[in-house]
């Protein structure tokens, strides 16, 4: 290995990201059904919707909204663990201010924003699901009314096997057990079916 | 009134979400696509998805494409922005070229 040779598991990553971000330009997606209350407090709600299939995963929008702030003021902390790094928590325990969020296949397979995202190793095997960032809505939060908001795009790859496709999160810092909520797989599967290119050349000109 | 004026969106609904996606338009260069149709009690949302390649003058690529939501450069051919309307059963209708200019989301979602 050379000095300048980057660890495997980085450019894994790069071309997890490249691939999805390809794909999302060309394919437009089919959507499915589904808007859910993953959990609720009194001041509190973490929701899915805007699930998107495409031919090699799909992509929701995790909504996130926190009640009214004592500060008019104070600005919505950034509620998922720091992108950027293979270790954005410096080794240190994930902090109970920040979601857990993961995903669930019916085989088994899961993959949770505790893993590392968006670094995934070298040698994952390709049915292993990856999360990584989203697929053309783009993020975004702010103040809502006293209260604050994120709406987070993300994606898993690939798509899910048949059966239960269960999304979970727990938020200690915000009085959040766990929470799992279940919808059928093939609500994604067809979404991912219904997805048509832009241009019938595959938009290669 | 100002949109922004407007009790929207719900704030504290979950959209219902269609389940449709289409492309509205397609040419060689340009493809302009509706995806992401959320349903609030006050109205509805959606995501417009706009696809250009090929000649996209140097110019023009980070002009936002929608007509009457952002100052554009003076002398910008009218032709060059995109007109968007939604019309209902009922025959009303409402155009971005015909709605009072309010700053885009980030969403790109359209604010009827």
């Amino acid at each position: 290995m050379s000095f300048f040779d980057r660890p495997a598991r980085v450019a894994r990553t790069k071309l997890v990201l490249a691939a999805w971000h390809r794909r999302r330009t060309e394919v437009l997606p089919g959507v499915a059904p589904v808007a859910l209350m993953l959990a609720r407090t009194d001041d509190t709600a973490v929701a899915l919707t805007d699930v998107r299939g495409y031919p090699n995963g799909f992509a929701f929008l995790l909504r996130l909204r926190w009640g009214p702030a004592a500060d008019r003021d104070e600005q919505p902390p950034w509620p998922v663990a720091m992108l950027g790094s293979p270790d954005p928590l410096g080794g240190e325990p994930f902090p109970d201010e920040l979601l857990r969020f993961g995903v669930q296949f019916a085989d088994g397979h899961r993959v949770t924003n505790m893993d590392g995202y968006p670094y995934v190793p070298e040698e994952l095997p390709p049915d292993q699901p990856v999360l990584t960032e989203g697929a053309g809505i783009d993020s975004e939060g702010g103040s809502l009314g006293r209260g604050a908001y994120w709406d987070l795009d993300q994606a898993v790859q690939p798509l899910p096997p048949p059966g239960p496709l269960a999304f979970v999160c727990a938020w200690p810092g915000r009085g959040i057990s766990e929470s799992r909520v279940e919808i059928d797989a093939a609500l994604v599967l067809d979404a991912a079916v219904a997805a048509v290119p832009y241009f019938p050349d595959g938009g290669r000109r | 009134m100002s949109p922004r004026e407007l009790p929207w969106p719900c704030p504290n609904v979950i959209p219902g979400m269609a389940p449709l996606a289409a492309i509205l338009a397609r040419t060689e260069e340009t493809a302009v696509a509706v995806t992401g149709i959320r349903a609030y009690p006050s109205g509805f949302g959606f995501t417009l998805d706009l696809r250009l390649r090929g000649g996209v003058p140097r110019d023009m690529r980070m002009h936002w494409p929608l007509a009457g939501m952002f100052d554009h450069p003076r002398g910008l051919p009218a032709d060059t922005l995109l007109r968007l309307t939604v019309e209902f059963a009922d025959g009303r209708s409402v155009s971005n070229a015909h709605a009072p200019r309010v700053r885009a989301s980030r969403t790109r979602t359209a604010r009827c």
